[in-house]
C-alpha cells in the first residue's frame, strides 16, 4: 500500500452522487472493481474423512465411522462402513424431508426405514440414513451430497427441492452488483420482468442441482423425490408496484374479490381473478388463490389445484416469506426431465396423494402447512418410494404413537399463526384452532401447554426464564413453539378459543394473568408498533419479508397492506389513550378502528404527524382488543415508486418493490392517568 | 431544542440527546441488540433516546449530528486499495449510506450535521470537560484521514491546530500488535494493555523500527510491517520475521515473549503519548488537557500523562472510544445551532441508560418464580445484605439505577467483591467471566477514603487512569502485578445507593472499596434490562444478585434457567449462513439476517 495517498477525495465525491454510484455499480456488475476475480471461493474438500452434514468422521478400533451428537433432539447415532447384506438408503432433502417439525420423534427417515423393513419379498434388510436437515440450502445440499460418497450409499433419495430458491431473491439479500442488474430490467420490462429473471435463474439452479447430483451418485441407483404442495394453502400476497394506477385497481378487485367469494359468487370471483393476473402478470399468486378457493367453492377440485400451482408459480419469485418453500411447476417439470434423462425414477408424491384420496386437489389432511406433512401425508409419500426402491407396494405400518402427530399439528399451529397469509385474522385464527385442537385430541397433555403458551405471552422476558417453562418443555414434541411471548392475535385468538372449550375455569385464571400484566405494562405505554402486537400476514413478518428496511428490530412499521391490526389484551373498566404518530410520502389520511368501531382520523404527509384517542369504555372488551388503521392507498403514485426502485437499485441500494400504505413510528395505548 | 448525536455503521453505534443542553440519554445499540460492539443503525437507542426526551417523535429533533464525514473517509478508503477480499459486495463504496440509514431506519427527516471524526473525539472531551481553557489532543486508529490531533479549546471554540494522517496511527500500531498477539482488533486491545505489566519491556528498540518521531506532533509508522488494506490480518510477514516468531494463536498460551511485547509496546505508546503531550503543551500552553480517541481508554497511559506530564488538570471522556463522538457531535451542533455552548459544567456522570422500577422487576421475578427477598423500603436493611454476601467472599450483581455509559461498569450494572480476597481475581476471571486469568480487577472507592490507599491525589470517578496502591490493608484482588490500580472513586452525589454500600462496607469490614467490575460474560455487552442480568446470572457461578430492591442468591436459581441460559445461546449459535457454492449463481443463501437474531420463538425452520 502506498504512503503517499492519491488524491481521492474528488472520486469520493463523484461517488456521493447518484451518477458515480450508479456508475462504480455498472463497473461492479461487469467485474471491473479490483480483486473480485479473486473472490473468496470454497475451500476443496480435505484429503481424508470430511463430515457428512452433521456426521463426523470419527476413529473406532481402527476404522472409520461417522457419528453425529447434535440434530435438534434427536439421540447420537452412528453409521458403520456398509455392512454387507444391508442396502443403504441415503435421504436428502430439506425440512419437508427432514421431518419438520416432528422430528426427530418421527420423520420421512423412519417411516421408510418401517415401510422398507415391512416389504415381504425384497432382497435383505435396510438402513436408512437421514442426511435431511431443515433450512438448508442448496450449496449445503451439494456439499452433502459430495461428501455421501464416504458412506457408500446404495440407493440415493433426493427428496428436495423446495429450498432451491435461496439466494434468489430480489430483496433483502441481493447484493449490490446484482441490484443494478435489478434495475436495468425493471426500467426495460417493469417488475414482471424480475419474475421473468428469477424463473430463469431458479430453472438454471434446479438443472445444475440434478447434473451435480448425478456426479455424486457415480452410477448409484437414485430416486428423485418431486415434492407436493399443499393447495389449500390459500396464500394472500401482495403485488409489486404495478405501474400507471394498477396498483391500486389491483387492491379494489381483490375487495370485490374477497366480497364475492364470501357470498359464494364464484364465477364473479373468477372474472375477478382473471383481471388481477392481467394486471399484475404473474408476479404474485392472490389472484390464482381467489380463483382456486372459487374453484373449490364450486366444486372443481381440478381446477382448484390447478389454480393452487398457478398461486405458487407466480408467488415462487421475490422472497422468502411470500414464496414460502416450494416447489413451483416449472422446477417440477425439470426435476422429472433430468431424472428420466439421468435413468433415475422420479416419484411424484402429488400423483400418490391424487391415489391416496382420490382427488387431485390436497389439503390440511395431508398437510400440517403449506409443504410439510402430516404422518399420513408422511406415510403416503414414503410409501412410494419404498414402491420405488423395492418395485413393491409396501403394507400399512403401524403409526407412530398419537402424540407425534399431535406435537407436529401443535408445532404446526405455532408455525401457521405467524406465516399462514390467510384473507384475515378469523381465517388464519380458525386454522390455528383446528391444529391445537388436533394436538389436544391426540395429545392430551397439551391442554396444561396451550395454557401455558397463553401465560407465557403476559411476560416482559423470554419465556424460556418462566418457572413452568421446564414442565411445558418436559412434554414430548412441544418444541421451540413455546418460546413465543409475541401476542400473536391469531395464535392468542385461537388459544382462548380451544381453551374455553376446553377448560373456562383454568382459562379465566390464565387471562386475567395476561391481562394484568397487560394493564400494569399500559400504565406506562406499550407500543403496539413492535412486531409483537400486529395481526395480519403481510405485517408480522418484519424479519423475513422483503422490506430491507424492516429488518433488525423492525425500525418502522411500513404498513405493506391497506389495513393494518394491532392487538393489545385490556380491560374493559376504564377508557384507554391511544396515540398513533404516522406519515405517508403524499398527503392522505388514515382512518382508527377499535373493535372495528371507528375512533378518528389523521390527515397524513410527509412530516410525521400525531394523533390522540381514548377509546371509551364500551368500546373496549376483557381480553385481546383489536386496532385497525385503515389507510387510503399506496403513500406513492406507482410510476414515481418504480422509477425510485430504479434509482436505487442502479446504485445498489435496496429499494421499495412493493407497495407502501403508511409508516408508523409508534401506537402507544396507554391507562391515563387521569381518565 | 433536541439534538441526537449519533456514532453508527462502524463501531458500537451510539445515540445520545442533548435537550436544552442537558445531557439527557447516552447508550450503544449493543445493550439493547445483546451484539457487541453492534454497528448497525441504532434503532434501539434512538428510541430510547426520544422517550427519556419525553416521548418525543422524530419530528420533535431539531437535527441529528453526525460524527465523521463518509466521503472524507471513502477518499481514504479508496487510497487504501481496499479490494473484494475485503467486501466482495463493495457495500463500503456508497458514502451516502449512512444518511440513507439514519432517514430510513429511524424515520428522520430533518436536517443531519455532520462534524469530522476527530473533532467529534476532540469535543466530546473540551465541551463536558467543564474547561473554560484546555489543550486537547485525540488519538485513535483512523478517523476520515486524521488518526491523531492536536487542538485548543476555548469557550465554545475548539481549534484543532496540526493532524497526523493515515497510516501513521498509534491506534493501528497497538491494534496491529494486538492482532498479533492473537487477540482481537476493536476489541481486545485493553487485554494487551492488562498482559503489559507481566513483561519485561525488552523490545522497545526492537519497536523502534515501527514507529519513528516526526517534527512537531508528527510520528511515522514503517509501512513495511503493515497492511492495513488486507481483512485477515493487520501486519505483514515483516513483522513476523522482526520478531522471529509466527502470530500467537488465539486461546493459545501465553509465553513471556508475549508478555514482554505486550510491556514493550505500552511502554512505546506511553512515551510517545508523553512526548506528543509534551509538545502539544509547548504550542498550546494551558492549564488543562483533554483526551478523547479509542487510544484515550489506555488508562495507564492516562496515569502517566497525568503524573509524569506538564498539564495539572486531565479529563478524559469516559466514552473516549467511537461511542463518545456522538456527545461531540451533540455539543457542536449545539453550538452550531445556538451559537453557545451546552454547558460549563464538567460531566459529572455517565448514568445516561435505561432503569427499571422495583415494582416491575418483581413482576418479572414473580414470573420466574424464583425465590428474592424483598428489600422494597428498605434500603439499610438490602445495603446490610449485600455486605453480608460480599464480607462472606461472595461474588454479587449489582443492578441499580440508569445504566452507565461506556465501556466501564461504574456501579450501576457491576459486578462486585472484596478486594481483600486473594482468591478472588482467579475465581471472577475462571468461572463468573469466563476470560483470560491474566486479567485484573478494579476497585471502586469511596471518594473521601481513596488517598488511604491509592497514590491518588485527584477525583477518578470514571475509571480511566491507573495509580499505584499504597494501602494499610492488603487488597490483592484489585492490585495489579505492578503494584497498580485502576480505580473508580465514588461520591455519594452521582450514585448515592452505590456510595452507601461502599460506606456500609467500610464499616462492616474497614475497606471503602470493592472489586467492580462490569457485569457481563465474556463476549457479551454489559447488560442492560433485568431479564439480562438473569440470564448472565443462569450462565455464570455469581453467587447472588441484587436487582434493585431485591436478592436473589445462588441457590434461588433453579436448574433450568441455567439450561435455558445455555439452550439460548446454542439457539443463536445455529443462525449461522452457508458459504455459496461457486457452481450455483446467486446471492447469500439465507433467510435469516446475519446478525443472528431470530424471528420471535422460531429456533428451527424449513
Amino acid at each position: 500500500m502506498s504512503t503517499d495517498a492519491p488524491n481521492t477525495d474528488a472520486l469520493a465525491t463523484h461517488l456521493a452522487t447518484d451518477a458515480g454510484l450508479t456508475a462504480a455499480r455498472s463497473l461492479q456488475r461487469l467485474g471491473l472493481l479490483p480483486g473480485q476475480t479473486r473472490l473468496p471461493r470454497i475451500p476443496p474438500p480435505e484429503s481424508g474423512p470430511s463430515p457428512v452434514l452433521d456426521w463426523r468422521p470419527v476413529q473406532r478400533e481402527g476404522v472409520t465411522v461417522f457419528e453425529r451428537d447434535r440434530f435438534v433432539r434427536c439421540k447420537p447415532k452412528t453409521i458403520q462402513p456398509t455392512p454387507s447384506g444391508v442396502t443403504r438408503v441415503c435421504l436428502f432433502g430439506e425440512s419437508l424431508a427432514a421431518g419438520f417439525p416432528m422430528a426427530p420423534a418421527f420423520s420421512p427417515a423412519i417411516a421408510l426405514e418401517g415401510l422398507l423393513s415391512s416389504t415381504e419379498g425384497c432382497s435383505g434388510p435396510f438402513e436408512v440414513i437421514d442426511l435431511a436437515r431443515p433450512n438448508m440450502g442448496p450449496s449445503a445440499q451439494l456439499a452433502v451430497a459430495e461428501a455421501a460418497r464416504q458412506i457408500a450409499p446404495d440407493v440415493y433419495v433426493f427428496m428436495t427441492g423446495n429450498n432451491w430458491h435461496y439466494g434468489l431473491s430480489v430483496e433483502p439479500t441481493a447484493d449490490p452488483a446484482t441490484r443494478s442488474q435489478y434495475a436495468q430490467q425493471l426500467g426495460q420490462g417493469g417488475p414482471a420482468a424480475l419474475a421473468s429473471t428469477f424463473r430463469t435463474a431458479l430453472a438454471a439452479r434446479a438443472r445444475v442441482m440434478l447434473d451435480v447430483f448425478a456426479a455424486a451418485t457415480e452410477g448409484a441407483r437414485a430416486i428423485v423425490v418431486i415434492p407436493p404442495v399443499n393447495h389449500a394453502w390459500s396464500r394472500r400476497t401482495p403485488p409489486p408496484w404495478l405501474g400507471e394506477d394498477r396498483t391500486a385497481r389491483w387492491y379494489t378487485l381483490l375487495e370485490a374479490g374477497e366480497m364475492h367469494l364470501a357470498a359464494g359468487a364464484y364465477d364473479a370471483v373468477l372474472d375477478i381473478a382473471k383481471t388481477m393476473a392481467s394486471l399484475d402478470q404473474g408476479t404474485t399468486g392472490t389472484p390464482h388463490t381467489l380463483a382456486a378457493e372459487a374453484h373449490r367453492g364450486a366444486h372443481r377440485p381440478a381446477a382448484a389445484a390447478a389454480a393452487a400451482m398457478d398461486a405458487v408459480e407466480a408467488a415462487n419469485w421475490h422472497n422468502y416469506s411470500w414464496a414460502l418453500p416450494q416447489v413451483p411447476r416449472t422446477v417440477a417439470d425439470i426435476m422429472r426431465a433430468e431424472a428420466t434423462r439421468l435413468g433415475y425414477t422420479c416419484v411424484d408424491l402429488t400423483a400418490a396423494f391424487t391415489a391416496h384420496t382420490g382427488s387431485p386437489d390436497h389439503g390440511f389432511d395431508l398437510f400440517l402447512d403449506q409443504c410439510h406433512l402430516t404422518v399420513e401425508g408422511t406415510h403416503v409419500a414414503m410409501t412410494a418410494v419404498s414402491a420405488a426402491i423395492t418395485g413393491e407396494t409396501p403394507p400399512p405400518i403401524d403409526p407412530p404413537p398419537a402424540f407425534v402427530g399431535a406435537s407436529g399439528a401443535f408445532q404446526a399451529a405455532h408455525w401457521v399463526s405467524q406465516f399462514f397469509p390467510g384473507r384475515d385474522l378469523e381465517e388464519v385464527s380458525a386454522l390455528v384452532s383446528r391444529q391445537l385442537e388436533a394436538g389436544v385430541a391426540g395429545h392430551p397433555g397439551l391442554a396444561t401447554v396451550l395454557l401455558d403458551q397463553l401465560r407465557f405471552k403476559g411476560l416482559d422476558c423470554d419465556a424460556a426464564l418462566h418457572a413452568r417453562f421446564p414442565k411445558a418443555m418436559g412434554l414430548p414434541g412441544v418444541g421451540a413453539a413455546l418460546g413465543s411471548l409475541a401476542l400473536n392475535p391469531p395464535q392468542t385468538m385461537a388459544l382462548i378459543d380451544v381453551l374455553s372449550r376446553l377448560d373456562p375455569g383454568g382459562l379465566e385464571v390464565v387471562l386475567d394473568t395476561l391481562i394484568a400484566s397487560y394493564e400494569a405494562r399500559l400504565r406506562d405505554g406499550i407500543d403496539l408498533a413492535h412486531p409483537w402486537y400486529s395481526g395480519q400476514f403481510w405485517e408480522r413478518t418484519p424479519l423475513a419479508w422483503n422490506d430491507a428496511r424492516g429488518r433488525h428490530a423492525a425500525p418502522l412499521y411500513r404498513a405493506p397492506s391497506p389495513d393494518s391490526r394491532f392487538a393489545v389484551a385490556a380491560n374493559a373498566h376504564a377508557p384507554l389513550a391511544l396515540e398513533l404518530v404516522a406519515r405517508t410520502q403524499q398527503v392522505t389520511a388514515v382512518e382508527i378502528f377499535v373493535n372495528e368501531r371507528a375512533l378518528g382520523a389523521l390527515v397524513l404527509g410527509a412530516d410525521w404527524r400525531r394523533w390522540r384517542g381514548l377509546v371509551p369504555p364500551d368500546t373496549l372488551r376483557r381480553g385481546l382488543n383489536h386496532i385497525r388503521l385503515a389507510w387510503r392507498g399506496p403513500n406513492m403514485e406507482d410510476g414515481a415508486a418504480i422509477a425510485e426502485a430504479e434509482r436505487r437499485l442502479a446504485m445498489g441500494i435496496d429499494a421499495d418493490l412493493f407497495p407502501v400504505f403508511g409508516e408508523v413510528y409508534s401506537l402507544t395505548a396507554r391507562r391515563p392517568l387521569d381518565p | 431544542m433536541n439534538i441526537i448525536g449519533l456514532s453508527a455503521f462502524y463501531h458500537e453505534s451510539t445515540c445520545c440527546l442533548l435537550q436544552d443542553g442537558v445531557l439527557v440519554a447516552a447508550v450503544p445499540e449493543e445493550r439493547f441488540t445483546r451484539v457487541k460492539h453492534d454497528r448497525r443503525a441504532p434503532i434501539n437507542a434512538f428510541r430510547y433516546c426520544l422517550q427519556a426526551g419525553g416521548d418525543l417523535s422524530p419530528a420533535d429533533i431539531d437535527c441529528i449530528a453526525y460524527y465523521e464525514s463518509p466521503a472524507k473517509k471513502l477518499s481514504r478508503q479508496l487510497s487504501m486499495n481496499l479490494d473484494a477480499t475485503v467486501d466482495p459486495r463493495f457495500e463500503w463504496l456508497d458514502p451516502g449510506a449512512a444518511e440513507r440509514q439514519i432517514r430510513e431506519s429511524l424515520g428522520y427527516a430533518g436536517p443531519i450535521l455532520t462534524f469530522e471524526h476527530h473533532q467529534s473525539h476532540g469535543a466530546s472531551a473540551f465541551f463536558y470537560s467543564g474547561f473554560r481553557d484546555a489543550a486537547v489532543m485525540t488519538v485513535d486508529g483512523v478517523g476520515e484521514w486524521a488518526t491523531t490531533t492536536y487542538g485548543r479549546g476555548r469557550d465554545e471554540t475548539l481549534s484543532i491546530f496540526e493532524e497526523v494522517h493515515f497510516p501513521h496511527s498509534l491506534g493501528l500500531l497497538y491494534s496491529t500488535l494486538t492482532d498479533y498477539l492473537g487477540f482481537r482488533v476493536l476489541s481486545d486491545e485493553y487485554k494487551v494493555m492488562g498482559l503489559a505489566p507481566y513483561g519485561k519491556p525488552r523490545f522497545v528498540e526492537t519497536l523502534g523500527a515501527l514507529l519513528s518521531m516526526g517534527p512537531g506532533g508528527q510520528f511515522r509508522l514503517n509501512q513495511d510491517y503493515f497492511a492495513f488494506n488486507q481483512a485477515e490480518r493487520m501486519f505483514t510477514p515483516a513483522l513476523e520475521a522482526l520478531f522471529g516468531r509466527p502470530r500467537r494463536v488465539p486461546e493459545s498460551a501465553f509465553e513471556g515473549f508475549h508478555y514482554d511485547l505486550a510491556r514493550s509496546l505500552q511502554r512505546l505508546l506511553e512515551d510517545t503519548l508523553l512526548e506528543k503531550v509534551r509538545y502539544l503543551y509547548e504550542v498550546a500552553p494551558s492549564k488543562n488537557l483533554c483526551l478523547a480517541g479509542g487510544v484515550a481508554l489506555n488508562c495507564v497511559a492516562n496515569g502517566r500523562i497525568h503524573r509524569e506530564g506538564p498539564f495539572e488538570n486531565l479529563f478524559v471522556q469516559p466514552a473516549a472510544g467511537d461511542s463518545g463522538t456522538a456527545l461531540g457531535a451533540a455539543a457542536l451542533a449545539h453550538i452550531e445551532r445556538t451559537g453557545t455552548r451546552h454547558t460549563y459544567a464538567p460531566l459529572s456522570h455517565v448514568y445516561l441508560g435505561p432503569d427499571y422500577d422495583a415494582d416491575a422487576i418483581g413482576r418479572l421475578i414473580d414470573a420466574t418464580g424464583i425465590e428474592a427477598l424483598d428489600f422494597r423500603g428498605d434500603t439499610p436493611g438490602l445495603l446490610a445484605a449485600v455486605v453480608d454476601r460480599l464480607d462472606a467472599q461472595k461474588v454479587v450483581g449489582w443492578f441499580h439505577g440508569r445504566m452507565e455509559f461506556g465501556p466501564r461498569a461504574l456501579g450501576a450494572r457491576s459486578i462486585l467483591a472484596d478486594p481483600r480476597d486473594p482468591e478472588m481475581r482467579d475465581r471472577i476471571n475462571a468461572v463468573i467471566k469466563k476470560r483470560e486469568a491474566f486479567r485484573p480487577f478494579a476497585p471502586a472507592c469511596l471518594e473521601s477514603r481513596v488517598h488511604e490507599h491509592m497514590t491518588l491525589a485527584h477525583p477518578s470517578r470514571f475509571m480511566l487512569e491507573t495509580c499505584q496502591v499504597d494501602s494499610p490493608l492488603d487488597l490483592p484482588a484489585i492490585t495489579h502485578v505492578d503494584g497498580s490500580a485502576r480505580v473508580q472513586t465514588v461520591v455519594p452525589e452521582t450514585n448515592p445507593r452505590f456510595a452507601a454500600l461502599l460506606e456500609a462496607f467500610a464499616e462492616r469490614t474497614g475497606c471503602p472499596m470493592v472489586v467492580n467490575t462490569s457485569f457481563n460474560v465474556r463476549g457479551e455487552p454489559i447488560v442492560c434490562t433485568p431479564e439480562d442480568a438473569i440470564r448472565c446470572m443462569a450462565n455464570s457461578q455469581l453467587d447472588a444478585l441484587v436487582l434493585e430492591d431485591f436478592i436473589i442468591d445462588k441457590a434461588a436459581i433453579p436448574a433450568f434457567l441455567r439450561r435455558a441460559a445455555r439452550l439460548q445461546n446454542h439457539a443463536l449459535a445455529d443462525a449461522t449462513s452457508t458459504a455459496v457454492d461457486p457452481r450455483l449463481s446467486g446471492g447469500v443463501e439465507r433467510w435469516r439476517p446475519a446478525d443472528g437474531v431470530l424471528p420471535d420463538g422460531v429456533y428451527t425452520f424449513v
